[in-house]
């Protein structure tokens, strides 16, 4: 088996305390469920001098839910998120895109701000020390090129969590804290806006600094839904995925967002698929065009097992028939009760 | 058998089951030895390079560094053929894949072993290297093995049988197509482990191996000490399919430090290791030409395979004769002729996996079967059963067909699916399909050369009642354990909670040669009914002798001996061993199998024949998604003709097992490398075996032709089941859509690709 580097273990009983020992090591990194971190630092991805356990921190695992919106706590396991009655009913697409990472058994490990925190994805990155000195370092870590597209400055690793897109399409905003110079520091800033279509600095975390939790506004009458394509109907990580919230109003959408995943560096929040949607009424047709709309300007590369023409084919394909499934009712209702042993 | 049966046919627990489930099972890396140093391999990063140094002296200075070896340790050369000897433990002069073994290290613990490896200075030459079978079979200028005559071929092969240029003229339709069928890994859940101890010049090493025996003959060899000296232990397996089924460098390396540093010491290899490791399934390229008369009726049969063999031979000359000699059943076939190649390339070497050498073939031919069937309007189950091989008769290539359910597989398989009610009825993206297949139940020549048993079984019997197996066989996961003391249990006449088994332990157990070719319970099986048989003949005898009755009117039933005449004062079975102790001393038995004469009259003709053939029938349910590209298996019909079911619940887990590996290989797994050599996929996440919510329903049907020459009856049911599963589904997939598939596996961009492709004028 592979591994554990060695690093000094900190478990702070709170926020504060939490927040402090980020600050005072530089080489430290917090950690939560640890599904991602601990594979990477087996395969030398990461050498943290310490690591910040964040089980013993309260703070971080509240949760509220009522009619003025949602508080999640980074602690939360996805467990709790796929499971909780109040989050499938108001969040259904969050309750989904929990559901849908890895497996069981990792979503009761996993935690809400792991998850908005994971690290991106490449065929020439997550792998193990002797694999990358074969193969040759990337950009991400060590090298000096992208293995993915050789000619390329920069680094086109997969954003691959799961919850954000939903999260997004659900105008999440995301809080997050850190101690500098000895002051306490919070900020507070839509989720779309923390992301960076940059394979290595992907979202715009200070050093120190640590994701507190998510917000919501209220879910009156959203409609949302998550899916996504996956090899295999459990483990994977995404292929693509889409999430889409929206009202549907006399008969017209409304307030539609629509979040397209893995198919970039970053979430796509996709512009031009919201506008085509916004105050239209649903029709075979119009679902269509909008679903044509969402992989627009996207352009993947082949880093991982999958072609970039049929990841995009699958963004298109699961945008509309999630569209067509939101627009109706009963078929809304039924697609999220199923979503946890539906394939997409 | 004129007496019914007490316990073959029910459904008996596992013996290793509560063990296995509660924890307590010992594997190879759960054991631990005092003073234990921890081994780790270097490996080559570099696909095809020579090695014109290494220094090893800054690793072996590094603190907590015991022992430090490299190829010149132990420069003998192995190979679980004798015609394909071509492994070293460690490099000498060459490395031929990315993950090649280098050199190894013991040391105190993992962290410091590991850095060691990073100290150990290798200066590589590196050379072009070639990853394209077809380039591997012709270029000359690079060489992966010097001893190659022509460009990189290890072996190649033509086979000719009855007048095939007579079968094709006079054949009123004929149909070639080509298939290739991808590279697979056997991915046990339980990664290779070796653990050596070296003390008053005895060796002892504990191993997760498949074959104990060949272990034992290849470590005398290679370390130059007498086999007597040397114990190979199997402790419990977590699977292994082919995939630890021959020698392997941990295992020497282990022995090595082992016996330098004076310590034990254990290497367990990393999921990634596993990978490279490898010897799985040959990806295969096949061209499939069969004549038929206008009914459908086969007249000739020409098969071409190039297997693309990775760096070493392993079992690959088996798998390239396999390849040709397994298309001659389940259906006559009277002209035949087979051109094979196996070439090296530079990759980790393929060998043995589950229905070693049949698997691409039968998915190539079952689906060109089909397409004739189509084309002549004939239905698939229908072209099958008039084709279909017959019990006793002899094949084109002189395989000898003993017991035979094929017909009824076939029956049973498309009843289940309500084949001639829904066939080519379905709604457009669903559809039923159905293949056949059959397989080996053991070789029925050794690997090497010898006149001996390929099985032997020793029981005891003593005083207190209990009855212990000594055997060879290796249970890695399949039960063999459990069928042994089923064996031994319903020969003797008592309970199998009375029977122990030993196995796998070379200084304790007699030879068995090892889990592969579904030998297993054929063999062994059969040489533990005759030494149970000699335990019950001599029990009996003493017992026959004390109360003065004839022997034939004596059983064994529920651990009593009832004796005619003595009724009011039983006689348990116990006291019956007591009784023939009394007299002979310790109450033993011992039986060997040696299959029969089977080899063809030509060259070649030793890999193919068996004692016994196992057939199957699969029908597949499929739904298609037109605009995804998706294929879901919704059911599996799976019938297969094992003979006789000896523990029911066990063969339907085999057949379960093997159709899920089938559906893996059919739909995502592809043991795939890059541009430079490097694994696609070293990981269970990226290397993808179906998860338990990709698995269909699958109805497991037990067909017994009771074989005259299997134990009880048995044939074998683990391999030959993974025939069919891969081309049934593809089978259904034309049923559903339209398309045929050629490649496997068939990924969703395929499925569109092919797709719009038919949709085009």
């Amino acid at each position: 088996m592979m591994i554990l580097p060695k690093f000094h273990l900190m478990r702070p009983r709170s926020l504060t305390d939490a927040l402090k020992g980020l600050a005072e090591y530089p080489g430290a990194l917090p950690v939560a469920g640890g599904t991602d971190l601990l594979v990477s630092m087996k395969h030398g991805l990461f050498h943290p001098t310490h690591l910040v356990e964040l089980k013993g921190v309260d703070e971080l695992k509240r949760k509220e839910i009522n009619d003025n919106g949602a508080w999640l706590g980074a602690s939360l396991r996805l467990s709790q998120l796929r499971d909780d009655p109040a989050v499938q009913q108001r969040y259904p697409a969050l309750s989904e895109a929990a559901g849908l990472v890895a497996s069981p058994s990792l979503q009761n490990r996993g935690t809400l701000g792991g998850n908005v925190c994971l690290d991106t994805r490449c065929w020439y990155y997550n792998q193990s020390a002797f694999w990358r000195h074969s193969r040759g370092y990337c950009l991400k870590r060590e090298g000096t090129i992208c293995q993915a597209a050789p000619g390329s400055k920069r680094c086109y690793a997969t954003f691959s969590s799961d919850t954000v897109p939903a999260l997004i399409a659900l105008r999440a905003g995301l809080k997050t804290a850190r101690v500098y110079e000895g002051a306490l520091q919070e900020r507070e800033l839509p989720l779309e806006d923390f992301f960076v279509d940059d394979g290595i600095r992907r979202n715009r975390l200070s050093p120190g600094e640590l994701v507190v939790g998510v917000g919501l506004p209220p879910a009156e009458d959203v409609r949302s839904g998550f899916r996504k394509y996956r090899q295999r109907a459990s483990i994977d990580y995404p292929l693509v995925s889409v999430a889409v919230a929206l009202r549907l109003r006399d008969g017209r959408f409304h307030d539609v967002r629509v979040v397209v995943g893995a198919l970039a560096s970053a979430p796509i929040l996709a512009q031009e698929t919201m506008e085509v949607l916004e105050g239209s009424i649903p029709s075979p047709p119009l679902l269509e065009r909008a679903a044509e709309l969402v992989t627009k300007g996207s352009k993947p590369v082949r880093n991982q097992a999958a072609s970039p023409a049929h990841r995009r084919h699958m963004a298109r394909v699961l945008c509309r028939r999630l569209l067509a499934d939101l627009a109706d009712t009963t078929a809304a209702r039924a697609s999220g009760a199923l979503a946890h042993v539906s394939r997409q | 058998m004129s007496r019914e049966f007490q316990w073959i046919g029910k459904a008996l627990p596992r013996v290793d089951g509560v063990a296995k489930l509660t924890g307590e099972a010992r594997y190879t890396d759960d054991l631990q030895l005092p003073g234990m140093l921890v081994g780790k391999i270097l490996r080559s990063p570099h696909a095809h390079a020579r090695i014109r140094s290494i220094d090893t002296s800054r690793a072996e200075a590094l603190e907590g560094v015991k022992a430090v070896a490299t190829g010149p340790d132990a420069p003998v050369q192995y190979g679980i053929l004798p015609v394909a000897e071509d492994e070293y433990p460690l490099a000498i002069d060459k490395v031929r894949f990315v993950g090649d073994e280098v050199a190894a290290v013991a040391a105190i613990d993992e962290a410091t072993a590991v850095r060691a490896l990073s100290l150990i200075d290798v200066d590589y030459e590196i050379l072009p290297p070639i990853f394209d079978p077809w380039e591997a079979l012709t270029r000359e200028d690079v060489k992966i093995h010097e001893e190659s005559k022509v460009a990189n071929i290890e072996r190649k092969v033509s086979l000719t049988f009855g007048d095939v240029e007579a079968g094709f003229a006079a054949a009123a339709y004929v149909r070639e197509d080509t298939f290739f069928k991808a590279a697979a890994s056997h991915a046990p859940i339980e990664p290779h482990s070796a653990l050596a101890q070296y003390r008053d010049k005895k060796l002892t090493l504990w191993t997760a191996t498949q074959v104990p025996h060949y272990v034992h003959r290849a470590l005398a060899k290679v370390l130059r000490m007498p086999a007597e000296q040397i114990r190979v232990i199997k402790p419990a397996l977590g699977g292994g399919f082919g995939g630890k089924g021959e020698p392997f460098p941990l295992e020497f390396a282990a022995c090595v430090l082992a016996r330098k540093s004076g310590r034990p010491v254990k290497i367990t290899y990393t999921r990634e290791e596993v990978f490279l490791t490898h010897r799985g399934r040959h990806p295969m390229h096949m061209k499939v030409k069969t004549g038929v008369g206008k009914d459908g009726t086969i007249t000739a049969l020409h098969f071409e395979s190039l297997l693309d063999g990775g760096a070493h031979g392993s079992y690959g000359v088996v798998t390239l004769y396999y390849s040709g000699q397994l298309l001659t059943a389940p259906y006559v076939v009277p002209a035949y002729q087979f051109d094979g190649a196996r070439v090296y390339t530079n990759k980790p070497p393929c060998g043995a996996q589950r229905g070693h050498g049949g698997v691409q073939p039968r998915f190539a031919f079952e689906v060109h079967l089909d397409r004739i069937a189509t084309d002549l309007g004939i239905d698939p189950v229908e072209i099958r059963l008039r084709n279909a091989v017959q019990p006793n008769t002899r094949t084109v290539n002189e395989l000898r067909i003993t017991s035979c359910g094929f017909k009824e597989c076939l029956e049973r398989s498309s009843r289940a699916l309500s084949w001639t009610e829904r066939r080519g009825k379905l709604p457009r993206g669903r559809g039923i399909g159905i293949a056949g297949g059959f397989y080996v139940s053991g070789a029925a020549l050794p690997i090497y050369f010898n006149p001996m048993p390929h099985s032997n079984v020793r029981i005891e019997a003593d005083r207190s009642g209990r009855v212990t197996v000594f055997c060879g066989a290796s249970d890695i996961g399949q039960g063999s354990d459990t069928m042994l003391a089923l064996v031994a249990a319903e020969t003797i006449g008592i309970p199998p909670e009375l029977v122990r088994v030993i196995s796998a332990d070379t200084d304790t157990t007699p030879v068995d040669l090892g889990s592969y070719s579904s030998r297993v319970t054929f063999m062994a099986g059969n040489a533990c009914r005759i030494a149970a048989q000699e335990v019950r003949g001599r029990v009996l005898a003493a017992v026959a002798e004390v109360y003065e009755v004839p022997v034939d009117q004596l059983e064994i039933r529920d651990r009593m001996v009832p004796v005619p005449g003595n009724e009011e004062k039983p006689l348990t079975f116990a006291a019956a061993v007591a009784l023939a102790e009394a007299r002979g001393g310790p109450v033993s038995g011992s039986g060997g199998y040696t299959p029969p004469k089977l080899a063809g009259s030509y060259r070649g003709g030793g890999v193919g024949p068996s004692p016994a053939y196992s057939f199957g029938a699969y029908a597949a349910e499929v739904e298609v998604d037109e605009e995804t590209g998706e294929i879901t298996v919704q059911r599996l019909a799976a019938a297969h003709d094992l003979g006789l079911a000896l523990n029911p619940p066990a063969a339907e887990g085999q057949i379960e097992g093997a159709t899920v590996m089938g559906l893996g290989e059919t739909l995502w797994e592809d043991h795939a490398f890059l541009d430079r050599g490097q694994h696609a996929s070293p990981s269970l996440l990226e290397y993808k075996v179906p998860t338990a919510l990709d698995v269909p329903d699958i109805e497991a049907i037990l067909v017994e032709s009771v074989d005259p020459e299997g134990p009880y009856g048995a044939k074998e049911v683990g391999e030959g089941s993974l025939h069919p599963s891969i081309p049934a589904v593809v089978n259904a997939v034309y049923d559903a859509v339209g398309i045929w598939m050629h490649e496997v596996p068939i990924t969703p961009e395929s499925v569109l690709k092919a797709l719009r492709k038919r949709g085009r004028p």
